[in-house]
Order: structure tokens, then C-alpha cells, then sequence
């Protein structure tokens, strides 16, 4: 018994080690091109920094373009991260054990993503620590009414508890790749492994510290995207200022996350050969998972139009139309139909288990939660109250190539973790190995 | 006598000024010692006259720390009573115009390039040095005059002194000159009218309009309330005009080609193509049973034109019983044969019908303007080489004449053409040989008489940034060194005095001339004194010339065939009159009344019109006449007649400074010699037309954002609903937040709709007092213009009951303002007195504001714009200049406020009721604004809100409590 246990710890030991293997040339490659799709980014943000906002297209009416757009995007893809490692942990969720890993590190290189678009939307950005409450000689404060500051808040307290979460549970792991490290990498390991001696007192504390922060964490999944909401629904504008829109943003954040995690463990699990470890019934919960967040967001958009006839107010009437039917409206349905059709495919087993449909399908979510967010955002703001006043958005070149270079920046980090942690839970999966025999 | 505090304070400043100004005016800041009349932060205010137009407003100018910042209306003003148009609040972009021409020029051949006359630096030939070559160039200059055996003179429309001294210069300096040979060029000339008032009333003149003497009014095109005549003292009294009365006012017609602004005002707008504005005349006058031919019937006119015969019989039965109705004629343009007809026709309602609203006594000066048979007669005596020496003064007869009469080759052939101009326009560039930069109004003594017996008097306001010189200084030293004199001339004293004006000297032995003809023996330093403060001397009327009897009047042949093609309408600019104010960026970009497109020009189409050519709003297309033609976008509105193609005229110079010059097109080359052209061409053009309109969309989807009240119902109609910007306003069931208290006052503000024209002198006002910066083209198009107040135009019904609101919008200073609570950094607070403030300082540019702003009235700064000196000469030093990545927006004229609740708290006293006038309050000619304190019971503003029946706040249901109340529409 304990010689098949150490034979299998061994293999899942040995098939998670293999991934962290002397990179090749062409994940080098890949590293610096994505990184230079970042440096794009940061030089068109330099212009921007020394020309004015005005290199962006955001205008009078439309005052948020895609930075925001991307923030919220980003927010969201953020989500689903703590909620499989959290959520499901606390519910006991088998399939999470193979993708939190993979799901928590999205989530924390989504924060710092997201993280960067207020600072790059801010017209004065040299000053953006006036929106933080630090002591300072004139006893000036934020303004504690505005959802930016509460958003800020929020923002920072979920990157601060799921990176320090996403640390905790590689404790272990990186302690086992500190072990067949060599040479500088050890010391590296050794370091960052926090003298994890695999101990029985630590182990203690560790499941304990971790239950702690899965329960930290849960309500934080739940507040943050809330919080994001509030920055539209506290406003007054048609579109905007609808009680609906706390549940309607976290369920869409968990759906854009999902299916951000699809996609990105997909290409991972092949090209990191896990696929003994991230099995279909991995994604088949997920699957399961995206059917039921898709029809929240059917039911959130549904509400959100009938709530707008019904409020018979003649501003959300015409605006509601007009969000559909307008020059946006290709969106507004495009959205529709990745959001809300597309993963009903999911009901069918055949297509769950089925890999191309699964990044089709997720990919399309990832696109419709993008659109999703531009809908909700320019239209609002392009068509409010005073006709006179209504106009059109459409992003330029500077703000294009920063939300692109976000991608890469987002993908630089993801790439630069895949093969430098450990991206399946090493001691988990172990975990799992023996419950799995014990309820056999 | 009733003198207002703003009054009195400027009288005192301007009478200051008036001594101060009279030596040594060419210092600039900065001051070791100040000047005794500068006091830093105190703003000295001189009376001037807008030269900007022929209306001839008084102004007063505001000096801060030696720079004028502001223009504005002259209280004591006959014209304008103190108020401005757009084209006056821009008029201190003229006088700080980048491209004026800095120091005197000279070439040798017309094509060759400009040298300074002054010893020119070595690196730079073109860079003048010292005092810019003035003491070099009089010898020579005067050589060449005293050598002239024919002299002709040709300037814009002067009156008063500098008129006597142009003739008396051409006659001393060249023996051999008649009266002909000094040609007043006005481009607008009012022609038609002045022929017209010939023929029915034997005299060729233009009268003054009484509108507030009118009770029944029908326009023929003429855009009275814009650029017409004198539009400021017309829009005052077409307000008094309108003014309701037991539950009726005054009617207004408007018959035309297309619906301008003015039209907008109107109760009906009838279209009719242009040249064919006659033949409604006609059709009333025979409809009233006048002597009329029998062709011109309500029922063939009506056919002819396509309108209903019931409308022109109801417009006679209308005018018939007025008491005193008047017919205005409009073309102002030397339009030919044709508007001649039109004006005749149009005017014979006048002759018939008997009016109190023409008023002879005080002609005014356009009726001095050359004809075009004058122009035509002095261009061929030009072009025989009959004149070897041309004096150019301000006057651009090569921008503004058909191109048919050549005036550019005809002025060319004079062997020297001396130019005395601010700005190197069409003409100097064409046919200068030399350039003499000469004083802006604001820097310059004159005086101007708009109208018989009303003498304006200008006197310098600030220091000269160039090397200019007062025109008449110029003229009296050419003729010294000429050796020539007149009767009259001041004598230069062997020792001149530094800053000795001749001018000046001349001037005042004209007024001296005036203090008798006022019966005023009094002393003359004080009859002298006291008109420099009051900006100039009103004579009485005399007594209107007696009626001619009416003899036989000539009725007009009009064809009464409907034109085959289309027909051309050119009518002067709102922002830019005949093209003298196209180099000012305001009026570039504050966005046109009715199409609001900025930065160009473009030919209003009905679709009608447009959609069998496959044309549509934005599209490129060529516009020709003979062999002229010109490329420009189409804008297509169902406002303008069938078978019309408007343009405004102004743009498209060639010459003239950075913001004007590849500007849309010039519309004068379209006119032939003898008038507008029978039939112009329309074809679409390939290439993009590069049209940008400003706003969106004009309508209100049933939004009741602009509202109106039925004319009997205006006096007793029930009151909307208020939601009060004050503690009073709070209730508890619907506000999140506590009542702001405001212990001492809560600002606001009325805008009555009715009276509104949508004339843009508010938003002008407004660049100037708050430092606003323009964008420029490419930025309006990607909606990053910047002004405070702008100017919605609201569109309801069809056809002659189209109804167009025109709706000043600025900050609402709102007691919830949606912006408030959202800003994170708390950069935008209400203040004790109920202002909504923006801290620049504190801003980050989150824009959250702007987004929550259901009025979208604030603007962000999206780049650091930057003016060119000495354009920051004219920045309003008590207004900061945003930088970069702030949001800015309506302060209520903060700094207005603050200057006069200070100076009361000083006094120990309280702000008295209309002590506080924010700039577009001010300068309104409509005085459709209303500002005052809710806090006291019985300022007129709390009055308003309290009884007006009118009142009503905009988005009241949003619970935002707007402090602005507008006053519906009367229809």
C-alpha cells in the first residue's frame, strides 16, 4: 500500500516537475514577443503621457472608453480564480483540485492587469494618490461618497488576499520543486519556499491558514465585482442605474473567468503534458459551471430590458431600444449570442467532453464578456439624457494597442508562471490521490 | 439720473483712462513704476466703439495689468445699450491677432517678397528693428505723393473724422480728385434697399428700424437679429417688440430662402427661392387691394411658388389692420437687377401701408457706402492707369469683388498701392507695395457715427504690441512730409513731444466743432472729458424730413415663373460678416446656429434639392456659376426653400492669418458684376468634404427638455413643478443627502427661451471672460471642443410651423449636483453659496463627473492647448488657465461674483439685485439671462421663480435641483 502510494505521489511528483524543465528556445521567443507586445503598450502609453488624453478617443459624451472597458474586463476575468480555489474549495468541489492552480495565478496576473487601467484612464495620473487615504498636511481626504475610492478599495484588498492566498497554497509545492532543484534555482526555491520541511505542526498550520483564507476569500469574490458594478449603478444614467447590476456583474465576472480558465488551460495541459492530472472531468464541471453562469446572464439581461419597459420612464425606454437597435446594436447582439447561446451547447455531454467545442465556446464568452462590457459602457454614456449632447465612441490606435499589449502583459506573466511553478497543485493532487482511493 | 453701479464704475475708469491715455501709451508691462491709472488687480475699463461691423456699438474695454481682456457693451451706448454681439466679444482677437502685420513692409514688385522697411537684421531680412522703419519711410513715402499726379483712396466705411480727413487729404495731397475718387467699400452695402427707399421715398438712404414701434413685422430675408444692419439695437427692440401684452404680441414673418436664426423667431417662416421674396409682397399688397397688377394675385404667386394662397391672404389680412407694421427688405448685398426688384417690392408695403417704425431722422452711415456702379466706375479708372498712386485703408476689395471685375489687376496697375491695414489680407498680399500696420480700434483715437447725429468716440486702451500707428497719424505725417497741408491740420511742433498724435490733436478741434452743434459752451477740456468717459455724444434727432406725397410708384416686374435650376443665396456670415473676422478662432469654432458646423463652409440644400444628385450631409460637392465655381461640403436641411443653395460668406481666404486662411471657400467669386447669378450648377465631387458638425442630435425624442406655452396662455398658465436648489427644496422621502445650508446666498439663474436668438454672443462672451481655448477643427470632430455654454436648437413641427428653441445651456449649478459625490478627490464641491466649484488642483481626470452629468456641461482638457502671442495678452487674469487632465465647466462667472461680494463686505454693505452680471448675462442682446440670489425674497430672480408662470427646470424628474430656470417658449 504505502510502496503504490509513494509510486504514485512519485508520478504525480514526476509530471508536474517535468513541466519546470530547462525552457526551450521557442518559449523564450514567445516570452519576448509577448513582452514586447507589452513594451507597444507602454510606448503608446508614454505618448499618451506626454501628448494628453486627447490621443484617445474618448470624447464629449462618451468620458470612458476601452481602459475601463478593459478594467471591468479584466476584474472579471479575475473572478473565477478565487472562486475555484475558495468557493469550491470550501464545498469540496472535486474537479477544482487540477485547474486552481492555473485558475488562481490568472487571477492574480488579471488583477495586475486590471490594476493598470484606472492609472492609464487617469487624466492626471502623477496625482492618483489623492484617490488613496494617506495623511498629508491638509487633512485632506478622499471623497468616501464615490465608488471609485470604494472600488480602489475593493480592488486592492482582492489582489492583496488572492495573491497572498495563490502564495500559501505553493508553499508545499514549491518546497517539492525546491527538492530536485539544483544550483542557483534552489536557492531561489529555498527562499520562496519559506522553510517548508513538510512537518506535521506545519502542515497544521497550513490547512488551517488556508480554510482561513478561503473564507477571506469567499466574501471577497462576491465584493469585488460588486463593487466594480457600483461604479455604473451608483451613477444616473439610463443603462447604468440599476439595482440589478451588483449579481449581474459578479455573475458575469465568474462566467468570463471560467471561461478565461478553458482557455487557457487547454494549450497548457497540452503543451505541459498534464493531461494525466487536468482531466475531462475537469472541464466537464466547468462546462457545467458556464451553462449555469450563462443562463444567470440570459436572466440578467432579460431583467435588465424588462426593468426598463417597466419603469416606463421615457430616457431607459429609449435608451434600452436604442442599445439594441442603435450603431452599437451589432454588439448588443453579438454579446447576446456568445453569452447567452453559445454555452448552451454545454447541455450536451458530448460537446463538454469535446476539446475544440470547449475553446470555441470559451473563447466566444471571453469575446461576448469583452463586449458585454463596451456595450454597457460607451452606449450609456453616448446616449443619455439631452439628445444635443449625444455622440459615438469608437477607440484609437493608442487605446487599441494598450488593450492589446494588456493581452501580452497578461500572457507574459501567465506564461512566466507556467513554467516556473508549479501549475497543478502538486500536494493536492496527492491529496486527492489517496481520498480518491479511500472512497473507492 | 439712473446711473448702474457697472455704469458708473467704468465711466470713472474710462475718464481716468481718458487722461492717462493721452501720452505715453506705447509702454507695455511690465512696470517698475506703474502708471497712475494701473492699479495690479484692478481692472480699468475705457470707452471704445466696435469698429467690427458698420453698427458702430460703443464699447467699454477692460484693462487688467496693462492688457485689454475684455470687450464689452457701452451702457450709455444709443446702439447697443451696452450689450455686444459675437463678433464684438471676439473683437480682442483682432486687436491681439498673431498675424497682424507687426512692423511696416515694402516690395519691390507685387509678386516679389516682403522686406521690413527698417534696416533689416542681417540673418533676417524680413525682421524689422528700432521703431520698425516709420521715420525712414515718410521721406520716401511722402516723395512719392508729392510726385502723385493722381491719388485714389479706397477704405472700409468710415464716418466722423477720419471720413472729413480722407477727403481732405485726397485734396490736398492730389489736386485733380473728385469725390469719386475716394471709393467707400463695403462689400454689404445695402444696395437694394437704398435703391428701393430712392425710389418709393426719394431718398437713398437706409432709416432706422423701429421694431420696438412695430406690431406687425415681415422680414424678406432680412437676418436682422444676426449681422443685418445693426443687429444688437434691432435684436433689443424686436425684444421690446415681442413683449406680450393682455395675452397678444407682436407678429413676425419671415419670408425668405432659408430659415437663418433670425427666421427661427419667427410665428410662420414662409420659403420661397431666392430673388423670389418679392412676389409674396406683391401678393399681400393685392391681397390688401393696392394698386397691384393682377398677375401678382395671392392665387398665382401662390401657384408660382408652390405655397398655399390661404397663407399669403392671411399674411395680408394679418398686416392689413396692424397699426404699425413694418416690411424690412433684406439683401444687403449689391446683388443686382433682380434684389433691386425685390427690395422695391418688399418696400412698397412700407410706402402703401402707413408705419411709425421708420424712423429718417437718423440715417444710417451704410448709406454712404459706394455702389457697385461707383466700384465698377472706380476700378475702370484704376484700370486705365488713370490712378499712379492707390491708398488701401482696411478696405479687401480683392477677397470681396466678383472676380469679373478684375479688381486685383486693376489695382495692380497704380505704380504704388499703399496699404494701411492690421492684417496682410487678400488685397495687401495681391497688390500692396507697401504694408503700413496700423492701430487696432481698441489701440487707436477716432471717432465713428453709425447713424446721423450719434458720435461713438474710440480712445486707446492698451499699449501697442506692434509697430503700428494710428491711421490718421499716418495719413497727417505723409502729407507733412509731402509738404502739403489743410485748412483745419494741426501743426507738429518743432519739438515733438514723445507720443505726440496729430491724429489726436485733429480729433479734438472736430469735436470742438461738436460741442457747439450740442449747444454746449462750456468749457472744452470738460465737454472733452466727459465724452471720452461716456464713450461719445448723442445729438438730438432732428426733425424727421416731411413724407413725400405719393406720387406714381413703379411696381417691380418679378417674373413670376418658377426658377428652372437652382438659385444661389449668399448671405453674410453670423460669425464672420463679409470675411473681416475669419482669422478669430472663437468664431471658427463656436458652431453655427442652425447646422452647427465649425471651421468652414458649406451649401445648405433642401433634400429635395440634394437627393436626385445623390448628395448627402458631408459630401463633397462643386457649386458653379459661369466660370466660376467652388468645392465644398453639402448640408442638407429641410429648412432651406427647394431649388436653393445657401452659402454664408467669409471663409476661404487665401490671405489673411493662420486661422483663416484653407478654411472652406470664398463665396464672392460666385457674384458677377451685375448680381447673383440666374442659376448656379450643382455636381458631387470626389474627396471627402471634411464637414464637422458639433453637436447631436436637435430632437427633443419627447424628452421636454425645451418647452412652450401658447402666446394667450403665457400670462396665467399653470407653474411646472419646481425641485428649489435650496433648503426648501429638500425633502426627506427623496434625498440621500442633508440640505446644504447656504447662510448668505444661493446663486441662479433664469434663461427665458422666448427671448433667446441663438446669435452665439454668450458663448463668445464666455471664451473671452473664462479663457476657454479653441480646438480646432480635427478636434470638434472627435467631439473635444470646450465651451462652457453652449447653444441647443431644438426642432418641432413641419414646414411654416417648423419651430426651432434655441436653449443657452451651461452648468446648472445643481444643490444634488450628480457630479459631486462620484469625484474620489472631492475636486468639485458645492460651495456655501451654492455653486457647484471645480478645484483644478485637485482633479485627476476620472471624467466620472462628466459621465454623471445629465446636462453634459463639463469639458475636459484633453491636451494643454497653447496660444500664440500676444493671443495670451487677452487671458482674463482672474481666471485660471486649466492645464491638461482637468475637467473645467460654468463657474457662474465666480470671479464676477467674488469681485463684487468683496468690494460690498468692504462697504459694509449688502449685494444689491443686479450688482452681479455673469459675461453671457451681460453681453446677451435678447437679455435673455437672468442672475441673481434665491436667498433674497425680493431680487428679481427669487420674484421669478416664485411668480413667473413660465418657469420650469430642465430634467426636474432626475431630482438634480437645478439652479438655472428657464422660461418656456411663448408660440
Amino acid at each position: 500500500m504505502a510502496a503504490t502510494e509513494s509510486a504514485a505521489f512519485a508520478r504525480i511528483n514526476d509530471e508536474v516537475l517535468q513541466s519546470l524543465e530547462r525552457p526551450s528556445l521557442r518559449y523564450w521567443a514567445l516570452l519576448g514577443g509577448l513582452f514586447s507586445v507589452f513594451g507597444l503598450g507602454v510606448l503608446a502609453y508614454a505618448v499618451q503621457l506626454m501628448l494628453g488624453m486627447g490621443v484617445a478617443n474618448i470624447n464629449h459624451p462618451v468620458g470612458w472608453g476601452v481602459y475601463i472597458v478593459n478594467f471591468v474586463f479584466w476584474v472579471g476575468i479575475a473572478h473565477s480564480g478565487t472562486l475555484i480555489s475558495a468557493i469550491l474549495y470550501l464545498f469540496r468541489v472535486r474537479w477544482r483540485t487540477g485547474v486552481y492552480r492555473a485558475a488562481e495565478a490568472m487571477t492574480v496576473f488579471a488583477v495586475m492587469t486590471a490594476g493598470l487601467f484606472p492609472l492609464v484612464h487617469l487624466g492626471r495620473v502623477w496625482v492618483f494618490f489623492w484617490i488613496t487615504p494617506y495623511p498629508n498636511f491638509r487633512h485632506l481626504w478622499p471623497n468616501f461618497k464615490s465608488p471609485l475610492v470604494w472600488d480602489v478599495v475593493a480592488v486592492t484588498t482582492y489582489f492583496t488576499v488572492s495573491s497572498l492566498f495563490f502564495y500559501l497554497g505553493l508553499i508545499p509545492d514549491i518546497a517539492a520543486v525546491r527538492d530536485h532543484a539544483t544550483g542557483f534555482r534552489r536557492t531561489v526555491y529555498r527562499i520562496l519556499s519559506l522553510g517548508w520541511q513538510n512537518r506535521y505542526e506545519q502542515w497544521r498550520h497550513y490547512a488551517r491558514a488556508y480554510v482561513g483564507f478561503a473564507c477571506l476569500a469567499t466574501p471577497l469574490v462576491i465584493s469585488v465585482h460588486s463593487v466594480v458594478s457600483w461604479d455604473f449603478a451608483m451613477s444616473i444614467l439610463p443603462g447604468w442605474h440599476t439595482t440589478i447590476f451588483a449579481p449581474y456583474f459578479v455573475a458575469g465576472a465568474i462566467h468570463s473567468g471560467l471561461a478565461m480558465v478553458i482557455t487557457l488551460l487547454i494549450p497548457v495541459r497540452k503543451v505541459l503534458k498534464l493531461d494525466r492530472l487536468v482531466t475531462m472531468q475537469h472541464f466537464e464541471g466547468m462546462a457545467k459551471m458556464l451553462v449555469f453562469t450563462g443562463l444567470i446572464m440570459t436572466y440578467s439581461y432579460a431583467t435588465e430590458a424588462f426593468t426598463s419597459w417597466y419603469s416606463a420612464s421615457n430616457f431607459e425606454r429609449a435608451f434600452s431600444h436604442w442599445r439594441a437597435f442603435g450603431p452599437y446594436g451589432i454588439f448588443f447582439w453579438l454579446m447576446v449570442f456568445c453569452n447567452c447561446v453559445a454555452p448552451m451547447v454545454f447541455f450536451s455531454r458530448r460537446w463538454r467532453r469535446s476539446i475544440p467545442m470547449l475553446l470555441i465556446v470559451s473563447i466566444l464568452v471571453n469575446v461576448g464578456m469583452y463586449l458585454e462590457r463596451f456595450v454597457l459602457i460607451v452606449t450609456s454614456t453616448a446616449h443619455d439624457f439631452l439628445p444635443s449632447s449625444w455622440g459615438l465612441y469608437a477607440p484609437s490606435l493608442v487605446e487599441c494597442t494598450i488593450t492589446i499589449a494588456a493581452f501580452g502583459w497578461f500572457f507574459f506573466l501567465f506564461l512566466l508562471f507556467a513554467k516556473h511553478l508549479p501549475a497543478v497543485a502538486i500536494s493536492e493532487m496527492k491529496e486527492a490521490a489517496i481520498q480518491g482511493k479511500a472512497s473507492q | 439720473m439712473n446711473i448702474s453701479r457697472r455704469g458708473f464704475i467704468a465711466s470713472i475708469a474710462a475718464g481716468i483712462g481718458g487722461i492717462g491715455a493721452g501720452t505715453g501709451y506705447r509702454n507695455l508691462i511690465p512696470f517698475v513704476i506703474p502708471a497712475n491709472d494701473i492699479t495690479p488687480g484692478v481692472a480699468t475699463w475705457y470707452a471704445s466703439t466696435c469698429r467690427e461691423c458698420p453698427a458702430g456699438c460703443g464699447m467699454l474695454l477692460r484693462n487688467r495689468e496693462a492688457h485689454v481682456v475684455k470687450a464689452e457693451g457701452n451702457p450709455r451706448s444709443p446702439v447697443c445699450s451696452g450689450k455686444l454681439c459675437a463678433r464684438g466679444q471676439a473683437s480682442l482677437l483682432g486687436l491681439y491677432d498673431p498675424d497682424r502685420i507687426p512692423w511696416p513692409r515694402l516690395r519691390r514688385k507685387p509678386d516679389a517678397p516682403w522686406l521690413a522697411v527698417a534696416q533689416p537684421e542681417p540673418k533676417n531680412p524680413a525682421a524689422a528693428t528700432g521703431d520698425g522703419g516709420w521715420a525712414q519711410l515718410y521721406p520716401v513715402l511722402g516723395r512719392t505723393l508729392a510726385g502723385a499726379r493722381h491719388i485714389g483712396f479706397i477704405s472700409d466705411l468710415q464716418s466722423g473724422s477720419m471720413a472729413e480727413l480722407i477727403r481732405q487729404w485726397l485734396t490736398a495731397l492730389s489736386p485733380r480728385a473728385t469725390a469719386d475718387d475716394y471709393l467707400v467699400f463695403e462689400p454689404l452695402n445695402y444696395e437694394p434697399l437704398r435703391v428701393a427707399n430712392e425710389k418709393l421715398f426719394g431718398r437713398a438712404e437706409i432709416p432706422d428700424y423701429r421694431l420696438d414701434r412695430c406690431d406687425f413685422l415681415v422680414s424678406f430675408g432680412a437676418d436682422f437679429l444676426e449681422t443685418w444692419l445693426s443687429p444688437v439695437q434691432l435684436s433689443r427692440r424686436f425684444t421690446q417688440m415681442r413683449a406680450v401684452k393682455d395675452g397678444r404680441r407682436a407678429g413676425f414673418i419671415y419670408v425668405g430662402s432659408r430659415r437663418s436664426p433670425t427666421a427661427a423667431m419667427a410665428d410662420k417662416v414662409i420659403l420661397v427661392p431666392p430673388g423670389q421674396e418679392g412676389l409674396v409682397a406683391l401678393a399681400m399688397l393685392h391681397a390688401m387691394g393696392e394698386q397691384v397688377p393682377a398677375e401678382y394675385a395671392p392665387e398665382n404667386v401662390a401657384k408660382a411658388l408652390s405655397l398655399n394662397p390661404k397663407e399669403l391672404q392671411w399674411l395680408a389680412d394679418q398686416y392689413r389692420p396692424a397699426r404699425s407694421p413694418l416690411a424690412l427688405a433684406g439683401d444687403p448685398l449689391p446683388a443686382g437687377e433682380e434684389a433691386n426688384a425685390n427690395a422695391l417690392a418688399a418696400n412698397l408695403l412700407n410706402r402703401f401701408h402707413p408705419t411709425e417704425a421708420i424712423d429718417w431722422s437718423r440715417p444710417h452711415a451704410l448709406s454712404h457706402t459706394a455702389t457697385m456702379a461707383q466700384t465698377q466706375a472706380f476700378l475702370n479708372r484704376a484700370h486705365a492707369g488713370e490712378y499712379d498712386v492707390i491708398v488701401i485703408l482696411n478696405a479687401n476689395p480683392v477677397y470681396a469683388l466678383p472676380p469679373e471685375l478684375k479688381a486685383k489687376e486693376a489695382l495692380a496697375k497704380a505704380r504704388t498701392v499703399i496699404c494701411l491695414n492690421t492684417m496682410m489680407d487678400e488685397t495687401v498680399a495681391a497688390v500692396g507695395t507697401w504694408a503700413l500696420p496700423i492701430n487696432a480700434p481698441a489701440e487707436s483715437w477716432g471717432d465713428y457715427s453709425p447713424a446721423a447725429g450719434i458720435h461713438s468716440l474710440m480712445q486707446p486702451a492698451v499699449g501697442c504690441y506692434f509697430q503700428s500707428r494710428d491711421a490718421a497719424d499716418v495719413l497727417l505725417r505723409l502729407a507733412r512730409a509731402a509738404g502739403v497741408s489743410a485748412p483745419g491740420w494741426p501743426a507738429f511742433p518743432a519739438e515733438e513731444p514723445e507720443g505726440y498724435s496729430p491724429s489726436y490733436e485733429y480729433l479734438r478741434s472736430r469735436w470742438r466743432k461738436l460741442q457747439q452743434a450740442a449747444g454746449d459752451t462750456g468749457d472744452f477740456e470738460a465737454f472733452w472729458r466727459k465724452s471720452v468717459q461716456h464713450g461719445g455724444l448723442t445729438l438730438p434727432a432732428p426733425p424727421p424730413p416731411a413724407a413725400l406725397a405719393l406720387g406714381h410708384i413703379e411696381v417691380p416686374k418679378l417674373p413670376l415663373a418658377k426658377p428652372g435650376g437652382v438659385r444661389l443665396a449668399l448671405t453674410p456670415s453670423l460669425h464672420f460678416y463679409d470675411g473681416r473676422h475669419a482669422n478669430k478662432m472663437w468664431l471658427q469654432e463656436i458652431p453655427d446656429p442652425m447646422t452647427h458646423a465649425v471651421w468652414g463652409s458649406w451649401v445648405e440644400l433642401a433634400p429635395q434639392t440634394a437627393t436626385p444628385l445623390g448628395v448627402r450631409t458631408g459630401d463633397l460637392v462643386t457649386v458653379s456659376a459661369g466660370a466660376a465655381s467652388v468645392e465644398l461640403p453639402a448640408h442638407l436641411r429641410d429648412d432651406v426653400a427647394p431649388g436653393t443653395a445657401a452659402i454664408a460668406l467669409g471663409q476661404g481666404h487665401n490671405s489673411y492669418g493662420r486661422f483663416a486662411e484653407k478654411v472652406g471657400v470664398n463665396a464672392f467669386v460666385l457674384l458677377g458684376a451685375r448680381g447673383a447669378p440666374p442659376e448656379v450648377r450643382i455636381a458631387r465631387a470626389s474627396g471627402d468634404g471634411k464637414h464637422v458638425v458639433a453637436h447631436g442630435e436637435q430632437d427633443q425624442h419627447g424628452r421636454e427638455i425645451a418647452l412652450t406655452v401658447p402666446v394667450a396662455d403665457a400670462a396665467h398658465a399653470e407653474q411646472e413643478p419646481l425641485n428649489l436648489p435650496t433648503p426648501a427644496g429638500y425633502v426627506k422621502t427623496r434625498d440621500i443627502y442633508a440640505p446644504h445650508p447656504h447662510p448668505l446666498h444661493r446663486w441662479a439663474m433664469a434663461v427665458d427661451l422666448d427671448r433667446c436668438t441663438g446669435c452665439n454672443a454668450c458663448v463668445a462672451a464666455c471664451y473671452s471672460e473664462n479663457n476657454l481655448t479653441a480646438v480646432g477643427k480635427e478636434e470638434v470632430a472627435r467631439r473635444h471642443e470646450m465651451p462652457w455654454i453652449r447653444i441647443d436648437r431644438w426642432d418641432e413641427g413641419y414646414g411654416a410651423n417648423k419651430r426651432s428653441i434655441f436653449q443657452p445651456l451651461m452648468c446648472q449649478q445643481c444643490e444634488a449636483a450628480p457630479c459631486e459625490p462620484v469625484c474620489p478627490a472631492y475636486a468639485t464641491m458645492h460651495s456655501a453659496e451654492g455653486l457647484n466649484e471645480q478645484v483644478y488642483n485637485r482633479c485627476i481626470g476620472t471624467r466620472y463627473c462628466s459621465n454623471n452629468c445629465p446636462y453634459k456641461a463639463r469639458r475636459f482638457n484633453w491636451f494643454h492647448y497653447d496660444v500664440p502671442e500676444p493671443l495670451t495678452y487677452q487671458l482674463n487674469p482672474d481666471v485660471t488657465v486649466r492645464d491638461r487632465g482637468v475637467m473645467e465647466k460654468c463657474t457662474f462667472c465666480v470671479q464676477r461674483i467674488k469681485e463684487v461680494t468683496i468690494r460690498a463686505k468692504a462697504e459694509g454693505r449688502a449685494v444689491k439685485d443686479g450688482d452681479i452680471v455673469p459675461a453671457c448675462a451681460q453681453t446677451c442682446p435678447a437679455d435673455a439671462f437672468l442672475f441673481g440670489d434665491l436667498n433674497d425674497p425680493n431680487s428679481r430672480l427669487s420674484r421669478l421663480v416664485q411668480e413667473d408662470r413660465r418657469r420650469y427646470q430642465v430634467l426636474r424628474e432626475l431630482n438634480t435641483k437645478p439652479a438655472v430656470f428657464y422660461q418656456k417658449r411663448i408660440v
